[in-house]
Protein backbone atom coordinates (compact mmCIF):
# COMPACT_ATOMS: atom_id res chain seq x y z
CA UNK A 1 0.00 0.00 0.00
CA UNK A 2 2.84 2.39 0.74
CA UNK A 3 4.48 1.93 -2.66
CA UNK A 4 4.97 5.19 -4.52
CA UNK A 5 3.03 7.50 -2.29
CA UNK A 6 3.13 11.15 -3.18
CA UNK A 7 3.82 13.69 -0.46
CA UNK A 8 0.17 14.74 -0.50
CA UNK A 9 -1.01 11.13 -0.18
CA UNK A 10 1.43 10.37 2.63
CA UNK A 11 0.41 13.55 4.45
CA UNK A 12 -3.25 12.62 4.26
CA UNK A 13 -2.57 9.15 5.65
CA UNK A 14 -0.31 10.45 8.42
CA UNK A 15 -2.95 13.01 9.39
CA UNK A 16 -5.42 10.12 9.80
CA UNK A 17 -2.84 8.02 11.72
CA UNK A 18 -3.17 5.49 8.89
CA UNK A 19 0.52 5.60 8.00
CA UNK A 20 3.51 5.37 10.30
CA UNK A 21 6.26 7.88 9.47
CA UNK A 22 8.76 5.34 10.82
CA UNK A 23 7.50 2.61 8.52
CA UNK A 24 7.50 5.04 5.61
CA UNK A 25 11.12 6.01 6.31
CA UNK A 26 12.08 2.36 6.67
CA UNK A 27 10.46 1.54 3.37
CA UNK A 28 12.38 4.32 1.61
CA UNK A 29 15.63 3.20 3.22
CA UNK A 30 14.90 -0.35 2.05
CA UNK A 31 14.32 0.87 -1.48
CA UNK A 32 17.58 2.82 -1.37
CA UNK A 33 19.37 -0.33 -0.19
CA UNK A 34 17.86 -2.37 -3.03
CA UNK A 35 17.98 0.06 -5.94
CA UNK A 36 20.58 2.74 -5.44
CA UNK A 37 23.47 0.51 -6.46
CA UNK A 38 21.99 0.81 -9.96
CA UNK A 39 21.07 4.50 -9.87
CA UNK A 40 23.79 6.07 -7.71
CA UNK A 41 21.50 8.87 -6.65
CA UNK A 42 22.85 9.09 -3.09
CA UNK A 43 26.28 10.19 -1.89
CA UNK A 44 25.43 9.71 1.77
CA UNK A 45 22.53 7.81 3.30
CA UNK A 46 21.66 9.03 6.81
CA UNK A 47 19.62 6.08 8.09
CA UNK A 48 19.89 6.89 11.78
CA UNK A 49 18.99 10.52 11.25
CA UNK A 50 16.05 9.53 9.07
CA UNK A 51 14.67 7.17 11.69
CA UNK A 52 15.21 9.68 14.50
CA UNK A 53 13.31 12.29 12.48
CA UNK A 54 10.57 9.79 11.68
CA UNK A 55 10.19 8.72 15.31
CA UNK A 56 9.79 12.36 16.32
CA UNK A 57 7.16 12.80 13.61
CA UNK A 58 5.40 9.67 14.75
CA UNK A 59 5.28 11.00 18.29
CA UNK A 60 3.70 14.21 17.01
CA UNK A 61 1.23 12.17 14.98
CA UNK A 62 0.20 10.19 18.06
CA UNK A 63 -0.11 13.34 20.17
CA UNK A 64 -2.08 15.29 17.56
CA UNK A 65 0.68 17.86 17.22
CA UNK A 66 1.74 17.43 13.60
CA UNK A 67 3.53 20.47 12.19
CA UNK A 68 1.85 20.33 8.80
CA UNK A 69 1.68 18.32 5.60
CA UNK A 70 5.41 17.67 5.40
CA UNK A 71 5.62 16.19 8.89
CA UNK A 72 7.02 12.67 8.64
CA UNK A 73 7.70 12.91 4.89
CA UNK A 74 11.02 11.35 3.79
CA UNK A 75 13.15 13.67 1.68
CA UNK A 76 16.82 14.15 0.81
CA UNK A 77 19.02 17.11 -0.03
CA UNK A 78 21.22 17.86 -3.00
CA UNK A 79 24.76 17.65 -1.69
CA UNK A 80 25.45 21.33 -2.19
CA UNK A 81 23.15 22.22 0.73
CA UNK A 82 24.97 22.23 4.04
CA UNK A 83 23.83 19.77 6.67
CA UNK A 84 25.09 20.10 10.22
CA UNK A 85 27.48 17.27 11.21
CA UNK A 86 26.86 15.51 7.89
CA UNK A 87 29.35 15.70 5.02
CA UNK A 88 28.45 18.20 2.29
CA UNK A 89 30.74 17.58 -0.64
CA UNK A 90 29.26 19.25 -3.73
CA UNK A 91 30.24 15.91 -5.30
CA UNK A 92 33.85 17.09 -5.39
CA UNK A 93 37.11 15.65 -4.20
CA UNK A 94 37.99 19.14 -2.97
CA UNK A 95 35.18 19.06 -0.39
CA UNK A 96 35.18 15.30 0.21
CA UNK A 97 35.74 15.65 3.96
CA UNK A 98 33.87 18.90 4.57
CA UNK A 99 31.42 18.64 7.47
CA UNK A 100 29.45 21.86 8.05
CA UNK A 101 28.53 23.02 11.53
CA UNK A 102 25.13 24.36 10.55
CA UNK A 103 22.30 23.58 8.17
CA UNK A 104 21.61 25.53 5.00
CA UNK A 105 18.59 27.79 5.34
CA UNK A 106 16.31 25.61 3.21
CA UNK A 107 17.49 22.45 5.00
CA UNK A 108 16.66 24.06 8.30
CA UNK A 109 13.22 25.14 7.11
CA UNK A 110 12.36 21.66 5.84
CA UNK A 111 13.56 20.14 9.12
CA UNK A 112 11.33 22.59 11.00
CA UNK A 113 8.45 21.37 8.85
CA UNK A 114 9.02 17.87 10.23
CA UNK A 115 10.56 16.08 7.25
CA UNK A 116 12.68 12.98 7.72
CA UNK A 117 16.11 13.43 6.14
CA UNK A 118 17.27 10.32 4.30
CA UNK A 119 20.60 11.67 3.07
CA UNK A 120 22.55 13.68 0.56
CA UNK A 121 22.07 13.39 -3.16
CA UNK A 122 24.45 13.24 -6.09
CA UNK A 123 25.02 16.35 -8.15
CA UNK A 124 27.46 17.32 -10.83
CA UNK A 125 30.71 18.60 -9.37
CA UNK A 126 29.98 21.99 -7.82
CA UNK A 127 26.62 21.85 -9.64
CA UNK A 128 28.15 22.12 -13.11
CA UNK A 129 29.22 19.68 -15.75
CA UNK A 130 28.78 15.97 -15.70
CA UNK A 131 28.40 13.15 -16.15
CA UNK A 132 31.85 12.70 -14.61
CA UNK A 133 33.51 9.34 -14.03
CA UNK A 134 36.67 10.72 -12.40
CA UNK A 135 35.16 11.84 -9.08
CA UNK A 136 35.01 10.01 -5.73
CA UNK A 137 31.37 9.07 -6.45
CA UNK A 138 29.83 7.88 -9.73
CA UNK A 139 27.28 9.99 -11.59
CA UNK A 140 23.59 9.34 -11.01
CA UNK A 141 21.88 7.30 -13.70
CA UNK A 142 18.45 7.68 -15.22
CA UNK A 143 16.01 5.23 -13.57
CA UNK A 144 14.03 4.94 -16.82
CA UNK A 145 17.13 3.42 -18.42
CA UNK A 146 20.34 3.31 -16.43
CA UNK A 147 22.41 3.47 -19.61
CA UNK A 148 21.10 7.00 -20.08
CA UNK A 149 21.93 10.39 -18.62
CA UNK A 150 19.89 12.18 -15.96
CA UNK A 151 21.12 15.62 -17.00
CA UNK A 152 21.98 17.80 -14.08
CA UNK A 153 23.12 19.12 -11.90
CA UNK A 154 20.29 18.05 -9.59
CA UNK A 155 20.82 14.58 -10.98
CA UNK A 156 20.50 12.59 -7.77
CA UNK A 157 17.37 14.48 -6.76
CA UNK A 158 15.58 13.75 -10.03
CA UNK A 159 16.72 10.11 -10.15
CA UNK A 160 15.82 9.39 -6.52
CA UNK A 161 12.35 10.92 -6.83
CA UNK A 162 11.65 9.11 -10.11
CA UNK A 163 12.67 5.76 -8.62
CA UNK A 164 10.57 6.33 -5.53
CA UNK A 165 13.54 6.36 -3.14
CA UNK A 166 12.39 9.66 -1.64
CA UNK A 167 9.16 11.61 -1.90
CA UNK A 168 10.85 14.93 -2.55
CA UNK A 169 14.21 16.63 -2.67
CA UNK A 170 15.92 19.97 -2.56
CA UNK A 171 17.63 21.05 -5.75
CA UNK A 172 19.34 24.06 -7.29
CA UNK A 173 19.27 25.69 -10.70
CA UNK A 174 21.85 28.07 -12.21
CA UNK A 175 21.30 27.34 -15.91
CA UNK A 176 18.63 24.63 -15.89
CA UNK A 177 19.91 22.33 -13.14
CA UNK A 178 16.48 21.63 -11.64
CA UNK A 179 14.32 21.62 -14.75
CA UNK A 180 16.58 19.63 -17.08
CA UNK A 181 17.07 16.58 -14.83
CA UNK A 182 13.40 16.77 -13.84
CA UNK A 183 12.59 16.69 -17.56
CA UNK A 184 14.81 13.74 -18.41
CA UNK A 185 13.74 11.74 -15.36
CA UNK A 186 10.01 12.38 -15.77
CA UNK A 187 9.43 14.26 -12.52
CA UNK A 188 8.41 17.81 -11.59
CA UNK A 189 11.00 20.49 -10.89
CA UNK A 190 10.32 24.02 -9.64
CA UNK A 191 12.89 26.79 -9.95
CA UNK A 192 11.25 29.62 -8.06
CA UNK A 193 11.78 33.33 -8.54
CA UNK A 194 15.32 34.52 -7.80
CA UNK A 195 15.33 35.57 -4.15
CA UNK A 196 12.30 33.53 -3.04
CA UNK A 197 14.35 30.73 -1.44
CA UNK A 198 17.53 31.53 0.43
CA UNK A 199 20.89 30.20 -0.82
CA UNK A 200 22.53 30.60 2.60
CA UNK A 201 24.51 27.45 3.26
CA UNK A 202 24.45 26.31 -0.36
CA UNK A 203 27.77 25.87 -2.12
CA UNK A 204 27.53 28.58 -4.78
CA UNK A 205 28.15 28.16 -8.49
CA UNK A 206 27.30 31.65 -9.78
CA UNK A 207 25.85 34.09 -7.26
CA UNK A 208 23.66 36.08 -9.61
CA UNK A 209 22.10 33.02 -11.26
CA UNK A 210 21.84 30.47 -8.42
CA UNK A 211 18.34 29.47 -7.33
CA UNK A 212 17.29 26.97 -4.64
CA UNK A 213 14.21 24.90 -5.49
CA UNK A 214 12.66 21.48 -5.33
CA UNK A 215 11.93 18.27 -7.21
CA UNK A 216 9.02 15.90 -6.54
CA UNK A 217 6.72 13.46 -8.33
CA UNK A 218 3.75 15.80 -8.69
CA UNK A 219 3.02 19.50 -9.03
CA UNK A 220 1.20 19.53 -5.71
CA UNK A 221 4.19 17.95 -3.98
CA UNK A 222 6.48 20.63 -5.39
CA UNK A 223 4.08 23.27 -4.10
CA UNK A 224 4.18 21.71 -0.63
CA UNK A 225 7.98 21.64 -0.59
CA UNK A 226 8.25 25.22 -1.83
CA UNK A 227 5.79 26.33 0.82
CA UNK A 228 8.25 25.25 3.49
CA UNK A 229 11.39 26.47 1.69
CA UNK A 230 10.30 29.98 0.68
CA UNK A 231 10.82 32.99 2.87
CA UNK A 232 13.10 35.86 3.72
CA UNK A 233 16.62 35.31 5.00
CA UNK A 234 18.70 38.32 5.93
CA UNK A 235 21.90 36.34 5.32
CA UNK A 236 21.22 35.97 1.60
CA UNK A 237 21.66 39.39 -0.08
CA UNK A 238 19.30 38.31 -2.88
CA UNK A 239 16.51 37.23 -0.52
CA UNK A 240 13.27 39.16 -0.88
CA UNK A 241 11.21 40.11 2.15
CA UNK A 242 7.63 39.60 1.03
CA UNK A 243 4.67 37.46 2.11
CA UNK A 244 4.65 33.83 0.98
CA UNK A 245 1.23 32.89 -0.44
CA UNK A 246 -0.42 29.48 -0.12
CA UNK A 247 0.97 27.65 -3.15
CA UNK A 248 -1.64 24.89 -3.02
CA UNK A 249 -4.62 27.23 -2.73
CA UNK A 250 -5.32 27.50 -6.45
CA UNK A 251 -4.65 23.88 -7.37
CA UNK A 252 -7.60 22.28 -9.10
CA UNK A 253 -9.25 25.58 -9.97
CA UNK A 254 -10.16 26.59 -13.51
CA UNK A 255 -7.62 28.08 -15.87
CA UNK A 256 -10.39 29.46 -18.10
CA UNK A 257 -9.45 32.83 -19.51
CA UNK A 258 -5.73 32.56 -18.79
CA UNK A 259 -3.44 33.62 -21.61
CA UNK A 260 -0.56 31.23 -22.28
CA UNK A 261 2.24 32.61 -24.44
CA UNK A 262 4.30 30.41 -26.75
CA UNK A 263 7.42 31.47 -28.66
CA UNK A 264 7.39 29.50 -31.93
CA UNK A 265 10.87 30.66 -32.98
CA UNK A 266 12.39 29.10 -29.90
CA UNK A 267 11.47 25.49 -30.65
CA UNK A 268 11.12 25.78 -34.43
CA UNK A 269 14.36 27.62 -35.20
CA UNK A 270 16.66 28.27 -32.24
CA UNK A 271 16.41 24.87 -30.58
CA UNK A 272 14.61 22.18 -32.61
CA UNK A 273 13.07 19.42 -30.54
CA UNK A 274 12.56 15.69 -31.01
CA UNK A 275 9.24 14.41 -32.39
CA UNK A 276 8.17 13.14 -28.96
CA UNK A 277 8.96 16.45 -27.29
CA UNK A 278 7.03 18.31 -29.97
CA UNK A 279 4.07 15.94 -29.62
CA UNK A 280 4.02 16.38 -25.84
CA UNK A 281 4.25 20.15 -26.14
CA UNK A 282 1.45 20.41 -28.69
CA UNK A 283 -0.69 18.07 -26.61
CA UNK A 284 -0.16 20.28 -23.57
CA UNK A 285 -1.25 23.34 -25.52
CA UNK A 286 -4.32 21.47 -26.74
CA UNK A 287 -5.26 20.42 -23.21
CA UNK A 288 -4.92 23.95 -21.85
CA UNK A 289 -6.93 25.29 -24.79
CA UNK A 290 -9.67 22.73 -24.08
CA UNK A 291 -9.65 23.82 -20.44
CA UNK A 292 -10.45 27.37 -21.52
CA UNK A 293 -7.04 29.01 -21.74
CA UNK A 294 -6.06 31.09 -24.73
CA UNK A 295 -2.83 30.16 -26.50
CA UNK A 296 -1.06 33.26 -27.82
CA UNK A 297 2.00 33.37 -30.04
CA UNK A 298 4.59 35.90 -28.87
CA UNK A 299 8.09 36.95 -29.87
CA UNK A 300 11.17 37.04 -27.68
CA UNK A 301 14.88 37.58 -28.19
CA UNK A 302 16.75 34.56 -29.50
CA UNK A 303 17.54 31.69 -27.15
CA UNK A 304 21.15 32.23 -28.20
CA UNK A 305 21.09 35.66 -26.57
CA UNK A 306 19.85 34.16 -23.32
CA UNK A 307 22.47 31.43 -23.61
CA UNK A 308 25.27 33.92 -24.22
CA UNK A 309 24.38 36.01 -21.19
CA UNK A 310 23.93 32.95 -18.97
CA UNK A 311 27.12 31.17 -19.98
CA UNK A 312 29.40 34.18 -19.69
CA UNK A 313 27.97 35.24 -16.33
CA UNK A 314 27.97 31.67 -15.01
CA UNK A 315 31.49 30.79 -16.12
CA UNK A 316 32.89 34.13 -14.96
CA UNK A 317 31.29 34.04 -11.52
CA UNK A 318 32.18 30.36 -11.06
CA UNK A 319 35.77 31.00 -12.06
CA UNK A 320 36.06 33.90 -9.63
CA UNK A 321 34.96 31.58 -6.82
CA UNK A 322 37.36 28.80 -7.80
CA UNK A 323 40.33 30.89 -8.93
CA UNK A 324 42.61 30.03 -5.96
CA UNK A 325 41.99 26.29 -6.27
CA UNK A 326 42.23 26.41 -10.04
CA UNK A 327 45.79 27.66 -9.57
CA UNK A 328 46.77 25.31 -6.75
CA UNK A 329 44.63 22.16 -7.12
CA UNK A 330 43.69 22.14 -10.79
CA UNK A 331 43.93 18.41 -11.27
CA UNK A 332 42.00 17.60 -8.09
CA UNK A 333 38.86 18.71 -9.91
CA UNK A 334 37.10 16.40 -12.33
CA UNK A 335 37.98 17.14 -15.93
CA UNK A 336 34.52 18.32 -16.97
CA UNK A 337 34.15 20.94 -14.25
CA UNK A 338 37.69 22.29 -14.35
CA UNK A 339 37.89 22.50 -18.13
CA UNK A 340 34.49 24.12 -18.49
CA UNK A 341 34.99 26.84 -15.89
CA UNK A 342 38.54 27.43 -17.08
CA UNK A 343 36.91 29.19 -20.02
CA UNK A 344 35.58 31.70 -17.50
CA UNK A 345 39.15 32.49 -16.48
CA UNK A 346 40.14 33.20 -20.05
CA UNK A 347 37.43 35.74 -20.84
CA UNK A 348 37.94 39.45 -20.38
CA UNK A 349 36.31 41.67 -17.78
CA UNK A 350 34.49 43.39 -20.63
CA UNK A 351 32.81 40.13 -21.54
CA UNK A 352 31.31 39.80 -18.07
CA UNK A 353 30.06 43.39 -18.04
CA UNK A 354 28.63 43.08 -21.54
CA UNK A 355 26.84 39.90 -20.46
CA UNK A 356 25.28 41.78 -17.54
CA UNK A 357 24.26 44.60 -19.86
CA UNK A 358 22.72 42.08 -22.24
CA UNK A 359 21.00 40.51 -19.27
CA UNK A 360 19.27 43.78 -18.46
CA UNK A 361 18.06 44.15 -22.05
CA UNK A 362 16.80 40.55 -22.07
CA UNK A 363 14.87 41.13 -18.83
CA UNK A 364 13.23 44.23 -20.30
CA UNK A 365 12.41 42.44 -23.56
CA UNK A 366 10.78 39.51 -21.78
CA UNK A 367 8.69 41.79 -19.57
CA UNK A 368 7.48 43.73 -22.63
CA UNK A 369 6.68 40.56 -24.59
CA UNK A 370 4.42 39.15 -21.92
CA UNK A 371 2.74 42.29 -20.63
CA UNK A 372 -0.69 40.81 -21.44
CA UNK A 373 0.27 37.15 -20.94
CA UNK A 374 -0.18 35.09 -17.76
CA UNK A 375 2.33 32.29 -18.29
CA UNK A 376 4.83 31.20 -20.95
CA UNK A 377 4.92 27.59 -22.17
CA UNK A 378 7.93 25.99 -23.88
CA UNK A 379 9.17 22.45 -24.40
CA UNK A 380 11.24 21.21 -21.45
CA UNK A 381 14.46 19.49 -22.50
CA UNK A 382 14.85 19.48 -26.32
CA UNK A 383 14.96 15.69 -26.55
CA UNK A 384 14.95 12.47 -24.58
CA UNK A 385 17.93 11.59 -22.39
CA UNK A 386 21.13 10.74 -24.29
CA UNK A 387 23.18 7.71 -23.44
CA UNK A 388 25.36 8.54 -20.47
CA UNK A 389 28.52 7.74 -22.45
CA UNK A 390 27.50 10.01 -25.34
CA UNK A 391 27.50 13.34 -23.49
CA UNK A 392 30.34 15.57 -24.66
CA UNK A 393 32.35 18.11 -22.70
CA UNK A 394 31.59 21.05 -24.95
CA UNK A 395 28.05 20.33 -26.10
CA UNK A 396 26.70 22.91 -23.64
CA UNK A 397 28.28 25.68 -25.72
CA UNK A 398 26.15 25.04 -28.79
CA UNK A 399 22.68 23.89 -27.64
CA UNK A 400 20.80 26.79 -26.03
CA UNK A 401 17.95 24.80 -24.42
CA UNK A 402 14.83 26.38 -22.96
CA UNK A 403 15.86 26.81 -19.33
CA UNK A 404 18.32 29.71 -19.40
CA UNK A 405 15.90 32.56 -20.19
CA UNK A 406 14.45 32.07 -16.74
CA UNK A 407 17.80 32.02 -14.97
CA UNK A 408 18.91 35.26 -16.60
CA UNK A 409 15.61 36.98 -15.81
CA UNK A 410 15.09 35.22 -12.48
CA UNK A 411 11.49 34.39 -13.42
CA UNK A 412 9.96 31.24 -11.88
CA UNK A 413 9.77 28.18 -14.11
CA UNK A 414 8.63 24.60 -13.69
CA UNK A 415 9.04 21.50 -15.83
CA UNK A 416 6.81 18.46 -15.80
CA UNK A 417 6.37 15.23 -17.72
CA UNK A 418 4.41 15.50 -20.98
CA UNK A 419 4.77 11.94 -22.22
CA UNK A 420 7.31 9.33 -23.25
CA UNK A 421 9.47 9.10 -26.35
CA UNK A 422 12.23 6.93 -27.72
CA UNK A 423 12.84 3.88 -25.56
CA UNK A 424 10.14 4.91 -23.11
CA UNK A 425 12.21 7.86 -21.94
CA UNK A 426 10.28 10.85 -20.55
CA UNK A 427 9.74 14.14 -22.35
CA UNK A 428 8.55 17.35 -20.77
CA UNK A 429 7.01 20.78 -21.00
CA UNK A 430 8.14 23.92 -19.19
CA UNK A 431 5.92 26.69 -17.83
CA UNK A 432 7.24 30.07 -16.67
CA UNK A 433 5.55 33.05 -15.05
CA UNK A 434 6.29 36.59 -13.98
CA UNK A 435 8.30 37.09 -10.78
CA UNK A 436 6.68 35.70 -7.63
CA UNK A 437 3.76 34.20 -9.60
CA UNK A 438 4.54 30.64 -8.49
CA UNK A 439 0.93 30.14 -7.44
CA UNK A 440 -0.20 30.65 -11.03
CA UNK A 441 2.57 28.40 -12.30
CA UNK A 442 1.44 25.54 -10.08
CA UNK A 443 -2.19 26.06 -11.07
CA UNK A 444 -1.50 25.76 -14.82
CA UNK A 445 0.88 22.83 -14.39
CA UNK A 446 -1.57 21.04 -12.11
CA UNK A 447 -4.37 21.48 -14.66
CA UNK A 448 -2.24 19.66 -17.24
CA UNK A 449 -1.12 16.97 -14.83
CA UNK A 450 -4.68 16.19 -13.75
CA UNK A 451 -5.79 15.89 -17.39
CA UNK A 452 -3.13 13.29 -18.24
CA UNK A 453 -2.14 9.90 -16.86
CA UNK A 454 1.62 10.32 -16.96
CA UNK A 455 1.81 10.09 -13.14
CA UNK A 456 0.62 6.51 -13.42
CA UNK A 457 3.93 5.19 -14.79
CA UNK A 458 7.09 4.64 -12.80
CA UNK A 459 10.44 3.41 -14.13
CA UNK A 460 10.57 -0.38 -14.41
CA UNK A 461 13.58 -0.54 -12.11
CA UNK A 462 11.58 1.03 -9.31
CA UNK A 463 9.38 -2.08 -9.14
CA UNK A 464 12.31 -4.31 -8.14
CA UNK A 465 11.99 -5.41 -4.54
CA UNK B 1 44.26 30.44 -37.73
CA UNK B 2 44.64 27.53 -35.37
CA UNK B 3 48.18 28.70 -34.55
CA UNK B 4 46.92 32.20 -33.82
CA UNK B 5 44.29 30.82 -31.46
CA UNK B 6 46.90 28.63 -29.84
CA UNK B 7 49.20 31.60 -29.24
CA UNK B 8 46.36 33.72 -27.86
CA UNK B 9 45.29 30.87 -25.62
CA UNK B 10 48.82 30.39 -24.29
CA UNK B 11 48.90 34.05 -23.21
CA UNK B 12 45.48 33.82 -21.56
CA UNK B 13 46.40 30.62 -19.73
CA UNK B 14 49.62 32.16 -18.53
CA UNK B 15 47.71 35.13 -17.17
CA UNK B 16 45.23 32.80 -15.45
CA UNK B 17 48.10 30.95 -13.77
CA UNK B 18 46.52 27.53 -14.26
CA UNK B 19 48.98 24.61 -14.41
CA UNK B 20 47.49 23.07 -17.55
CA UNK B 21 49.43 20.09 -18.90
CA UNK B 22 50.50 20.41 -22.49
CA UNK B 23 48.58 17.27 -23.47
CA UNK B 24 45.35 18.94 -22.31
CA UNK B 25 45.90 22.10 -24.35
CA UNK B 26 44.19 20.91 -27.55
CA UNK B 27 40.96 20.09 -25.74
CA UNK B 28 40.81 23.50 -24.04
CA UNK B 29 41.58 25.14 -27.37
CA UNK B 30 38.60 23.31 -28.87
CA UNK B 31 36.33 24.63 -26.12
CA UNK B 32 37.74 28.14 -26.46
CA UNK B 33 37.02 28.09 -30.20
CA UNK B 34 33.44 26.95 -29.58
CA UNK B 35 33.00 29.79 -27.09
CA UNK B 36 33.96 32.48 -29.59
CA UNK B 37 30.51 32.76 -31.25
CA UNK B 38 29.02 33.22 -27.79
CA UNK B 39 31.42 36.06 -27.00
CA UNK B 40 30.92 37.61 -30.43
CA UNK B 41 27.18 37.72 -29.77
CA UNK B 42 27.84 39.80 -26.65
CA UNK B 43 30.39 42.08 -28.22
CA UNK B 44 28.52 42.98 -31.39
CA UNK B 45 25.69 44.74 -29.57
CA UNK B 46 25.83 48.49 -29.84
CA UNK B 47 25.26 49.46 -26.22
CA UNK B 48 24.61 53.08 -25.33
CA UNK B 49 26.06 54.75 -22.25
CA UNK B 50 22.72 54.53 -20.46
CA UNK B 51 22.60 50.74 -20.70
CA UNK B 52 23.59 49.67 -17.20
CA UNK B 53 24.50 46.10 -16.36
CA UNK B 54 21.92 44.03 -14.48
CA UNK B 55 23.72 43.94 -11.08
CA UNK B 56 23.14 47.56 -10.14
CA UNK B 57 24.87 48.49 -6.90
CA UNK B 58 22.62 49.56 -4.01
CA UNK B 59 24.56 51.40 -1.31
CA UNK B 60 22.16 50.41 1.46
CA UNK B 61 22.09 46.71 0.62
CA UNK B 62 24.86 45.69 2.96
CA UNK B 63 24.28 48.06 5.87
CA UNK B 64 22.93 46.09 8.85
CA UNK B 65 21.53 49.31 10.34
CA UNK B 66 19.17 49.88 7.41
Amino acid sequence: MMDFLTIAQAAALIAKRALSPVELAQQCLGRIETLDAHIHSFITVTSERALDDARAAEHRMMTSSLKGRLDGVPIAHKDIFSTRAIATTAHSRLLEHRVPDEDAHVVSKLAEAGTSMLGKLATHEFALGGPSFDLPWPPARNPWNTEHFTSGSSSGAAAAVAAGLVLGATASDTGGSIREPASLCGVVGIKPTYGLCSRTGAVPLAFSLDHAGAIAWTVEDCALLLQAMAGYDARDPASRDRPVPDYTAALGSSIRGLRIGVVPAWHETDCPVSPAVEKGFLQALEIWRAQGAEIVEITMPSLYDYMAATLVIMLSEAYALHDPWMRSRFYDYGALFRDRILLGGLMGSGDYVQAQRLRQRLCIAMAKSVSDIDVIATPGAPREAARIDAVTKWGFLSVPGFAKPFNVTGWPALSLCSGFGDGGLPVSVQIAAKPFQEQLLFKVADAFERATDFRGSRPTISHIS
Amino acid sequence: MKEAVKSELAVLLSRAGVPLRSEDMADIQHGWELLQPVLTRLRQEDCDFESEPAPIFRPDAFDPEI
